[in-house]
């Protein structure tokens, strides 16, 4: 990211339709209370079962309403920023075919219930960033007139998917740069919850480590959030007091890599370029880009030929550009096993044994994209997740 | 750093938040006046903090917008409190809903970028080459120091050695005889609620200006209640306030140490760790109580919590 200050600024010149609208301000919109939610929602309820039913719009419309549901704030400089800008690019790429609204700051809970509701109210299509679960299927299921789409969700029904990156290469080939980048071996990682996603993030970077440097080890920290600034900071600093020499973090926020900047270790992450938080310590990121996405599936509602798909669509990530400071021997290493992964290396190859000496892949098993998405196991180097 | 040394070291920051604002309830405690509202006040500290750093050069203009901030919501309670009589404990709340309401509004623009200008560690000369013990101790923001050393001492000096002190001891424990002897009551729990309120705002703008340089929201994470906590198990003492700062700052770095050590223990176990320690801490002096040890009595003012009408004297 060029610029470390543009948040904020861009949501003010926002049109009308699309004016920043936190939950609150959604829910008060409905003039009601509670009591008058429920029966909104009843109402709506009724309204769209009498419309005919068959997975996702049937039929070809002129325009349609996009209602993005948001995890964080579309300020925090990660995860929920880049959702908002694939929500621009779809704007960008249809015209005046797709109006967007977005609601930020929707907790897992009930009241995620109620903006789903809203939104599906409003909308063609409706996006979650983060899996809502039975937060987002009922109220899909009151709706099934409207096309659900689930970042990171494991439900799949006429209406509703999920989709998600595909982040097994691209942690093994930062496993690679971090093998070589710490001489001790010793990676931390900052995550959030004990999920898939901490699993895949862990696994692969211990694989490419150990491939460069056999010693390598991982240590989580969780923290059981992605957006926290204060426990990501302690948790980054522990990491580091244990004499972690590469720092890879999941949070929506960049706090951890003014840490390793301030002390003097390697700095990784997701979403998007923060190097301007901490230019010395920076290595890499994977980039999130969601807009061709959005802009596809926002296509298919307008044509009339969306449907659900059965399994998770998961998206390809890369790596972005490399810190100032990564030399250039590591570099050409991760552009090496970038070759080898296109070539078809898959990193979850067997023989693999997990943290209580169970073969999980015996020699020559291997586990797909797809399969991985649901892994539940850590390997043997890998510390804190499970 | 040997780990632990590197704990001690996270944990005398995170207890720094909790010595500013215990240290705030203890005297707005000491007049007679309970002041529930430390969560709010922290986080109109830190918002402050947070929002005057962006538009200024110094973190200290930051840190003293923060305290003035907190203590204009501090003198607004104590108007409610101590001139018009209302409830304690419900205006208290009232300020928590009010500061953590205000500040996620005022802070919203802010999430997700640093703060503009932070402070930087002070070594102590000499003391911060100590091997192991140095860096742990003395290589910390000044703020740490004015809090754990020279805050205590001053608030104990004047409570317990002048004149003042009695005074004002003397209005939370008995109002009405404070009065027959001639001291503003009124004014002296206004007086020393507002000064609270600004050292609670202390905390907030040291949580955003050296221990976490990042906003997010419901910034102040329940330590304005551990620090309501902490004053109760201080005995309503300065010296023992630090120390029970230091151990919840010490669970707080524990449960990341735990993880980072792999001793098995679930990350959400770990979260509960401090407000466990707390709870702990409220119970085991009365427990020790009730079996018949011998314990400092740890008596609130009396005249806590009471509202003061001289009619009724």
């Amino acid at each position: 990211m060029e610029d470390g200050k543009r948040q904020g600024s861009g949501v003010s010149k926002q049109s009308l339709w699309e004016m920043r609208m936190t939950r609150r301000r959604l829910l008060r919109n409905t003039g009601v209370g509670a009591a008058g939610l429920f029966g909104g929602a009843a109402f709506l309820a009724a309204c769209s079962s009498n419309k005919p039913s068959g997975g996702g719009s049937s039929a070809a419309s002129s325009s349609i309403n996009v209602g993005f549901a948001y995890i964080g704030p579309v300020a925090d400089n990660g995860w929920t920023f880049t959702h908002d800008e694939g929500r621009k690019a779809m704007e960008t790429a249809l015209g005046s075919k797709v109006k967007s609204t977005f609601v930020e700051n929707v907790p897992i809970s009930a009241e995620a219930g109620q903006t789903f509701e809203q939104l599906a109210s409003t909308s063609e299509l409706v996006v979650a960033n983060t899996e809502y679960a039975n937060y987002l299927s009922d109220v899909a299921a009151n709706h099934p007139d409207v096309a659900f789409l689930e970042c990171d969700g494991h439900t799949y029904t006429d209406n509703l998917f999920a989709f998600y990156v595909e982040h097994v290469a691209p942690n093994y080939l930062l496993g690679v740069a971090a093998g070589m980048l710490a001489k001790s071996g010793k990676i931390g990682y900052v995550g959030a919850f004990p999920s898939a996603t901490a699993f895949n993030d862990t696994n692969p970077m211990l694989l490419g480590a150990r491939t460069v440097n056999p010693n390598a080890s991982v240590k989580a920290v969780l923290i059981n959030s992605f957006f926290d600034p204060q426990k990501a900071t302690a948790a980054t600093n522990a990491l580091i007091d244990g004499g972690a020499e590469f720092i890879f973090s999941v949070m929506d926020e960049p706090s951890f890599l003014q840490v390793a900047e301030k002390r003097g270790v390697w700095g990784a992450a997701w979403n998007l370029d923060i190097r301007t938080f901490g230019p010395t310590a920076y290595v890499n990121t994977y980039q999130l880009e969601w807009g061709d996405f959005y802009t596809e599936q926002a296509q298919k509602v307008l044509d009339g030929t969306w449907t659900a798909e059965k399994e998770v669509h998961l998206l390809p990530l890369s790596l972005g550009t490399w810190g100032d400071n990564v030399p250039k021997d590591v570099q050409d290493a991760v552009a090496a096993a970038k070759t080898k992964v296109e070539g078809g290396l898959n990193p979850y190859t067997g023989p693999l044994t997990d943290t209580k000496g169970v073969v999980r892949l015996k020699e020559g098993e291997t586990l797909s994209a797809v399969q991985a998405y649901t892994i539940d196991w850590s390997l043997q180097g890998v510390t804190g997740v499970a | 750093m040997n780990i632990f040394l590197a704990a001690l070291r996270t944990a005398i920051d995170a207890g720094t938040v909790v010595v500013c604002a215990g240290m705030g309830e203890l005297l707005t405690e000491r007049v007679g006046v309970l002041n529930l509202g430390q969560e709010g006040l922290i986080g109109i500290g830190a918002v402050t903090a947070v929002i005057v750093s962006a538009n200024s050069s110094s973190p200290w203009v930051a840190l003293f917008a923060g305290m003035l901030a907190a203590g204009v919501l501090g003198l607004l309670f104590a108007t409610s409190v101590v001139i018009v009589r209302t409830n304690q404990v419900l205006t208290g709340l009232a300020v928590v809903l009010i500061g953590v309401g205000l500040s996620n509004q005022l802070g919203n623009d802010y999430q997700g970028s640093p703060v503009a200008h932070t402070f930087a560690p002070l070594k102590v000369p000499i003391l911060a080459d100590i091997p192991q013990v140095g860096p742990a101790l003395f290589d910390h923001t000044l703020i740490v120091y004015l809090a754990y050393v020279v805050l205590p001492v001053v608030v104990a000096i004047v409570l317990f050695r002048t004149r003042h002190g009695m005074n004002l001891r003397a209005v939370g424990e008995n109002p009405a005889a404070a009065d027959a002897a001639g001291i503003n009551v009124a004014g002296m729990r206004v007086l020393y609620t507002t000064i609270g309120a600004a050292l609670s705002g202390a905390g907030g703008a040291f949580l955003m200006l050296v221990f976490t340089t990042n906003w997010s929201v419901n910034v102040a994470r329940g330590r304005g209640w551990v620090a309501l906590a902490v004053v109760i198990f201080a005995a309503w003492r300065p010296s023992l306030l630090v120390f029970g700062a230091l151990l919840f700052g010490a669970m707080i770095s524990l449960g990341f140490i735990a993880q980072e050590q792999n001793w098995g223990i679930p990350s959400f176990a770990l979260t509960m760790l401090p407000y466990l320690v707390t709870l702990a801490l409220i119970i085991i002096p009365s427990a020790l109580a009730r079996f018949g040890f011998k314990v400092r009595s740890s008596v609130a003012p009396a005249g806590l919590a009471v509202p003061y009408f001289r009619e009724e004297r």
